[in-house]
């Protein structure tokens, strides 16, 4: 994860407990790009990156002045939130914030025998968060990792879902009212727009984002079944057996994904539950 | 010389009404001019940055909007009002006075050394 993802986590992970809406986005980006641009600023000065991510994050402060300043603290009276001390707020068992980095933050000043106080706990996420860990009691809210998943599996869970039906049209028979065309005709487009959409919402973003390494075995898996689609698209001969491997393959790799993506949608939205 | 924070949180709005009172501007360039006019001795929390731009912003001293970045994430642009000019002027009116008094306070102890 690069320096400037993990300030984009870091405001994320900041920011889980808050209600969706446009003002916690607003928020959000507006941090963000300060953030961001300070981080810039100084892997130009010179700083390495593990460094400039720590310094920008030690500069912020203490996050939770924020949180609570756009979320209004509307609950505060009923919860006694107010007051709370800050290391009742972050303390795991407290009567707020159980879970997430404000949690995490306790932990780790406990562990260094140091006092949570807010400069001080504010300054640690940067020094030991790796930023993979996970979300453990994040509410699904829309905006939250586990809808934008959800989403980002949709596209995917129709695409198999179109070559499924392309594969039954053209072995089988085709559908009432549809032509053997249609599904593929509509499989093209959802496809494109999917891609578009990838485009769209990454851009500015270094190519290499749009192809993360861990992800690279699968594409180039898609690209090899591509070649092997569009070779027995234009060699007669070859078709329909060399048609039906790419085509269930990546049928079935696109539902398996969805499903995956389902899974951990699940598991999220039932730890909001028990939470 | 790193100046405590205490000192100068109460004037925090006053500060940043100041540089925006030299044209719109937002977060990062706010701090970074912060830095610089201090002599590098003084840089706002990007948490008291933000939380006093909503306040000011609730109490109709500054307005915002988004800047149009073409890549990335969009800047937040402030700018300070008529109401925020005058709430600016009766803040260094009152700084004047409060230099004075201190200067009169704490000259008993500059005399001492």
């Amino acid at each position: 994860m690069s320096g400037e993802e993990k300030i984009c986590h870091y405001i994320n992970r900041a920011f889980a407990g808050c209600p969706a809406g446009q003002q916690t986005e607003e928020a959000k980006e507006a941090l963000c790009a300060d953030l961001l641009e300070k981080y810039r600023a100084l892997l130009e000065t010179g700083y390495a990156p593990e460094t400039a991510y720590q310094t920008t994050i030690s500069g912020v402060g203490d996050i939770f002045e924020v949180v609570d300043s756009v979320t209004g603290r509307q609950a505060e009276d009923e919860i006694g939130y107010s007051s709370l001390t800050w290391a009742q707020r972050a303390k795991p068992g407290g009567a707020a914030a159980e879970d997430g980095l404000a949690a995490e933050m306790w932990n780790t000043a406990a562990k260094d025998g140091r006092a949570a106080e807010p400069n001080a706990a504010a300054e640690i996420p940067a020094q030991t968060w790796d930023g993979e860990s996970s979300f453990p009691s994040q509410a699904p809210a829309p905006g939250s990792p586990a809808v934008k998943r959800a989403w980002a599996a949709a596209p995917f869970a129709a695409a198999g879902l179109l070559f499924l039906l392309w594969l039954h049209s053209y072995f089988y028979r085709p559908l009432p009212g549809m032509g053997r065309e249609l599904p593929m005709f509509l499989l093209g487009a959802a496809l494109g727009a999917f891609g578009m959409w990838v485009c769209l919402s990454r851009r500015g973003q270094p190519v290499k984002a749009l192809f993360p390494r861990e992800r690279l075995p699968f594409f180039i898996l898609w690209g090899v079944f591509a070649i092997l689609f569009l070779a027995a698209a234009f060699t007669p001969g070859l078709q329909p057996a060399l048609w039906l491997i790419p085509i269930s393959a990546v049928a079935l790799h696109q539902i398996l994904v969805s499903w995956r993506a389902y899974q951990s949608f699940k598991k999220e939205a039932k730890a909001y539950e028990q939470e | 010389m790193n100046i405590t924070s205490d000192m100068i949180y109460g004037y925090t709005d006053g500060i940043i009404l100041c540089c925006l009172s030299e044209g719109d501007s937002y977060g990062y360039e706010i701090n970074s001019r912060i830095l610089e006019k201090s002599g590098r001795s003084y840089e706002l929390k990007e948490a008291t940055l933000y939380t006093t731009f909503r306040r000011l912003e609730k109490q109709g001293y500054v307005t915002s909007y988004w800047g149009n970045e073409s890549s990335g994430p969009r800047r937040r642009y402030y700018s300070i009002t008529g109401a925020g000019r005058e709430y600016l002027q009766k803040r260094l009116l009152e700084w004047e006075e409060i230099k004075k008094l201190l200067d009169r306070l704490l000259d008993g102890g500059r005399k001492e050394e």
